[in-house]
């Protein structure tokens, strides 16, 4: 069910007053069918939110054409013109850079660098924030980022994790957990992926795949006795994407919340 | 050239404590060609401490004294190998292997034949090697690797106040730790939740804000913030109420921003019943008449389920006549008599 300022809402009333993209249609319809209520402000509040989940699978998409490499932590690697290498692995925005540049940067030039598939997640996270704010409220809200796993996130991004999100929604990631690893593989110990949307998963290192092909490939990399296979956690990880449409209608849009 | 001895009765380890990396290469280089037999004496002495064979590897190799090594050392070099042949295939050849790894006809393992891996040299670099952690990311990733071995396929809990010690350490010196957390919460046991609260009463800062950080799931740690005192109140209160009941999740860095490595299971907590905390199995079968229990408790809402869980608990440890009864009555009426006393008992 989904419900805008106490009223429950139909697919036709939200069309009329939102243009849906196929994928954002789908969003709607799952959401409207769904035994869970998805309360909602105000319409611009859900336009918000179905743009930012479209923004995600778009800004998944075009990391994986960016060529961007797979690196455990230790020989992680960045454009040094935009991020400081940390000493645990991780990419810090330079201070005499705007941090909407220094994002955009790793997909012009993916090929400079190298990192896990969590930290793929927060850019493509911060990415997908970036592209439906401006760059100047990008780096007002995130004057710095730090891209290292889950660890350094901004709490205007607010990542937050929903262990039992009941809908597939697309743009929400889903953590394949791989419990019987290989001891000198750690960093296939799971693979954190997004929802396309599509019955496809982009998850960095892996690439676009199906959640079955993601499975055989993290039982590829267990340990020799291995007892439990590679399966799929109920739970997803996703920004506070409310708190980042409060921030977008009240500055950029003036009405108030 | 005489040399004190610090830690080690070794030569080699007192050279490099005192005079460096550089001093004990040359030292080895120098006395190799007078006395080869000594030199593999000290090589492959018990005392060796792993940093030293670490750095020692080009020249034990230059030299070819692989063949002459103990098999301790010889297993040590079979992981160097390894984890160095690891980072090559990860910054050159790593799509191919991951193309290989998606291929379904290609064989079924990820990784070539290797040696088996014996447990006396993993504890050795351990042991041993801890104390020169930060020497390199090579010498850190052995370390990692040893510390996951052990843990996870030897079940070896002695090394558990090493592995926390080196979580903090590397956290200071703002170095990388998530596998090595994720290493130290692998051995299941509840104790290592004890061990980093231990952290809470340290004069150092950034002890109190790791901890806070790895037991944040511990409801009142966070809102605390680096009052140690405080944390370690929250902790205690909540450990003595939970621990029978907690089981290992596997949640870690590389899941999420907060990880819960362990959780309370409601339903042991509701019973009364200790779980392993390894699988979550309660350690006695429940009885049909607890399994008809669960079937209510099923039923009802998160918020209910520890609700009624933690009063259970208190009521067990208080009065266990009278939780007995109460446990058999209907569950509205064991809802109503538990909102009814947890202004008293629950929090």
């Amino acid at each position: 069910m989904l419900v805008i300022d106490g009223n429950r809402m139909e697919y036709d009333s939200i069309s009329e007053q939102i243009p849906l993209d196929k994928l954002q249609s789908k969003i709607v319809k799952i959401m409207l069918s769904s035994e869970k209520t998805y309360p909602y402000k105000s319409i611009k509040h859900l336009a918000f939110e179905l743009n930012l989940r479209k923004s995600s699978v778009d800004a998944s998409l075009a990391l994986y054409d960016s060529n961007i490499g797979f690196e455990v932590f230790r020989n992680a690697r960045c454009n040094e013109q935009y991020w400081e290498r940390t000493n645990p692995g991780g990419f810090l925005s330079k201070e005499n850079v705007k941090p909407s540049d220094a994002m955009n940067d790793i997909y012009r030039n993916g090929h400079k660098y190298g990192t896990e598939c969590s930290t793929a997640i927060v850019i493509i996270y911060y990415k997908a924030v970036l592209d439906v704010y401006n760059a100047a409220l990008f780096d007002e809200i995130f004057p710095e980022i730090y891209l290292m796993n889950w660890i350094h996130i901004d709490s205007d991004l607010g990542i937050t994790f929903d262990k039992d999100p009941i809908d597939d929604l697309p743009g929400d990631c889903i953590y394949f957990k791989n419990p019987d690893v290989d001891p000198e593989t750690p960093e296939w110990r799971g693979e954190n992926a997004i929802d396309l949307g599509n019955g496809y998963y982009y998850g960095h290192g892996m690439g676009i795949k199906t959640a079955e092909e993601i499975l055989y490939i993290l039982n590829r990399f267990r340990k020799e006795d291995a007892e439990q296979p590679a399966h799929r956690l109920d739970g997803v990880t996703r920004p506070a994407i409310q708190h980042l449409a409060d921030i977008y209608i009240n500055i950029l849009q003036g009405t108030g919340v | 050239m005489k040399y004190i001895n610090l830690n080690s009765t070794n030569i080699l380890d007192n050279i490099r404590h005192q005079k460096g990396n550089r001093a004990l290469k040359d030292y080895v280089l120098a006395e190799i060609r007078k006395d080869k037999t000594g030199i593999l004496k000290l090589l492959n002495d018990e005392d060796l401490q792993f940093a030293s064979l670490f750095i020692l590897v080009p020249e034990i190799k230059k030299l070819g004294l692989a063949d002459e090594l103990s098999g301790r050392n010889q297993n040590a070099l079979d992981i160097i190998d390894r984890i160095a042949l690891k980072k090559s295939l990860q910054t050159k050849a790593y799509d191919d292997f991951l193309i290989n790894a998606s291929d379904k006809n290609g064989p079924v393992k990820s990784c070539p034949h290797r040696k088996q891996v014996s447990y006396p040299a993993l504890k050795w670099i351990i042991t041993t090697g801890f104390q020169d952690d930060g020497l390199c990311d090579q010498y850190d990733q052995i370390v990692d690797t040893a510390a996951i071995y052990l843990v996870t396929k030897y079940k070896e809990s002695t090394i558990l106040p090493i592995l926390i010690e080196l979580c903090f350490k590397r956290y200071k010196n703002d170095e990388y730790y998530s596998d090595l957390v994720w290493a130290f919460f692998e051995s299941r046991e509840i104790n290592c939740l004890y061990m980093i609260a231990q952290k809470f009463l340290s004069r150092q800062k950034e002890d109190v804000a790791f901890a806070n950080k790895l037991l944040r799931f511990i409801p009142g740690i966070s809102q605390y913030s680096l009052n140690g005192i405080r944390c370690y109140a929250a902790f205690k209160k909540w450990f003595t109420e939970n621990s029978p009941f907690l089981y290992y999740t596997g949640e870690n860095f590389q899941q999420t921003c907060h990880p819960a490595p362990f959780e309370v299971d409601r339903e042991a907590k509701y019973l009364c019943k200790i779980v392993s905390a390894r699988n979550g199995k309660p350690l006695k079968p429940y009885s049909q008449n607890e399994l008809a229990l669960l079937d209510r408790f099923h039923q009802l809402s998160a918020k209910t389920k520890k609700l009624i869980s933690d009063f259970s608990y208190i009521m067990n440890r208080q009065n266990f006549y009278w939780w007995n009864q109460w446990i058999q009555s209907p569950i509205d009426q064991q809802i109503k008599t538990a909102v009814t006393m947890s202004g008293g008992f629950v929090c």
